[in-house]
């Protein structure tokens, strides 16, 4: 949208920054962007395919949660793979970055939950993130680390959130965002 | 809205490139992109859906759907031993798959204590077929070698082909061949007119169903792992009957059979929750 505000900020900017630095600095913002943008969107991508090809297995892992009705967890098992799969590509190629990114958050945020209160519920679970999932040794249940790994996947959606303009994005691309 | 300077500079690349864009009437429609995708990508997830369930269906419905000998209902335990247990024998309850590598120790730790008392009929055992390692490498092998077993039962031949399936386990993320199926039937002595029996019923996969219906139902009781063994439905750390030198002791374990009831300090604190129903 053009606007007389918008014309009076460009009249500001030439006026009161030098406009390599800043260009710089927005630039460097864009590279952040880009980065939150394929690792978030990597990661799940990543995590979807790796649980293609297993309905059954997925199904299990959402199930041992214990946190949905069964019949529901079994349904959420079936269609999480190609949720993550979608988010992820929108999010690698840049397209409708802000609400991709915000999917990606709010299942990160949904993936934290899950797994810490398996952890205080005592259950000894995998988190099922990349296929596989379910009961596991009670030594072998790596919790903390699964949750700092989906907080820093979070960290990476909220920044897109917050900022969604980011380096080679089919939202510029396309919309000049 | 206090913006940094860059982003006030960004924001006026926008406007220009906004106006340029406005100006020359081109370039794709935000909307008619957004709902394209947020079309595609809905149809996409509610077909994979579909796909998973119709195929869930078919997996066991390829199968038979019989019971087998003395179980009325889907999801029950069945018992190995019905026709020599005593009546007021305790009840044994093994969940178990052929494929975990566990459940294995179980069987060589105390798989012939357990044969035993099944045979002299001084403990009722009632097996709850499970098929945790088909949830990690989804051949459905698992599910078949329980339901083959479910066929030597039918020659009478439970225990020797239960313990072909456990002297033959294949290492972790691969297959019994459908060879061996068929070899562990000879080598537990099934012949003749039983052989050919047996050879229809693993053909037909004929309990298939049954074995996916135990696997669902020991999963809401909250046995989600295998292998685990309850004695008159309590929870049994059967990992905890050892010798001074951290040997299984099979003699412990088979006392406890005797006794009907789980040690103090041997129930398994992991499983309180789970109920066994058998």
């Amino acid at each position: 949208m053009t606007t007389e505000r918008d014309h009076r900020m460009v009249v500001d900017d030439d006026l009161d920054v030098a406009p390599d630095a800043s260009s710089r600095h927005t630039a460097l913002l864009d590279v952040v962007g880009l980065l939150a943008r394929l690792v978030l969107g990597g990661v799940l991508i990543v995590a979807g395919a790796l649980k293609m090809g297993n309905p059954e297995g997925a199904a299990r892992a959402v199930q041992a949660y214990r946190v949905m009705p069964y019949e529901v967890a079994t349904y959420v098992g079936y269609a999480l793979p190609y949720v993550e799969i979608i988010v992820g590509a929108l999010l690698v190629v840049g397209l409708f970055t802000r609400v991709t990114a915000a999917i990606g958050g709010i299942l990160m945020f949904a993936f934290i939950i899950g797994i810490s209160q398996a952890w205080a519920r005592g259950f000894t679970i995998d988190c099922g993130c990349f296929g596989g999932g379910g009961q596991v040794a009670a030594a072998q249940t790596k919790y903390p680390q699964e949750i700092a790994r989906d907080i820093g996947l979070a960290l990476c959606g909220a920044w897109l959130v917050r900022r969604p303009r980011s380096l080679a994005s089919l939202d510029r691309a396309l919309f000049g965002a | 809205m206090a913006q940094r300077p860059d982003e006030k500079a960004a924001n006026a690349r926008q406007a220009k490139i906004d106006a340029a864009r406005k100006a020359s009437k081109t370039g794709p429609n935000r909307i008619i992109v957004a709902s394209v995708v947020a079309v595609v990508a809905i149809i996409a997830v509610v077909a994979g859906v579909i796909i998973n369930s119709e195929a869930s269906k078919n997996a066991i419905t390829q199968g038979g759907k019989a019971l087998p000998a003395g179980v009325s209902a889907m999801g029950q335990g069945w018992v190995a031993n019905a026709a020599v247990a005593k009546p007021d024998a305790p009840t044994l309850s093994i969940y178990e798959d052929f494929r975990c590598p566990v459940c294995q120790e179980l069987e060589s730790a105390f798989g012939s204590e357990i044969e035993k008392a099944a045979q002299a009929g001084t403990v009722k055992v009632a097996y709850h077929f499970k098929t945790v390692i088909d949830s990690h490498y989804p051949t459905g092998n698992s599910q078949q070698a329980a339901s083959d077993a479910l066929c030597a039962a039918d020659a009478g031949a439970f225990w020797k082909y239960h313990d072909a399936l456990y002297a033959n386990q294949p290492t972790e993320g691969t297959d019994f061949t459908a060879a061996q199926f068929l070899s562990f039937a000879e080598q537990a002595g099934i012949s003749g007119d039983k052989l050919k029996t047996f050879q229809a019923c693993v053909k037909a996969g004929k309990y298939m169903n049954y074995v996916k219906s135990t696997e669902d139902a020991s999963f809401k009781n909250g046995i989600t792992g295998t292998p685990a063994v309850f004695l008159n439905h309590k929870a049994v750390k059967w990992t905890a009957f050892q010798t001074s030198a951290g040997d299984p002791d099979p003699a412990a374990f088979a006392a406890m059979l005797t006794s009907g009831t789980v040690p103090a300090g041997k129930v398994d604190a992991d499983l309180a929750k789970a109920k066994d129903v058998s």
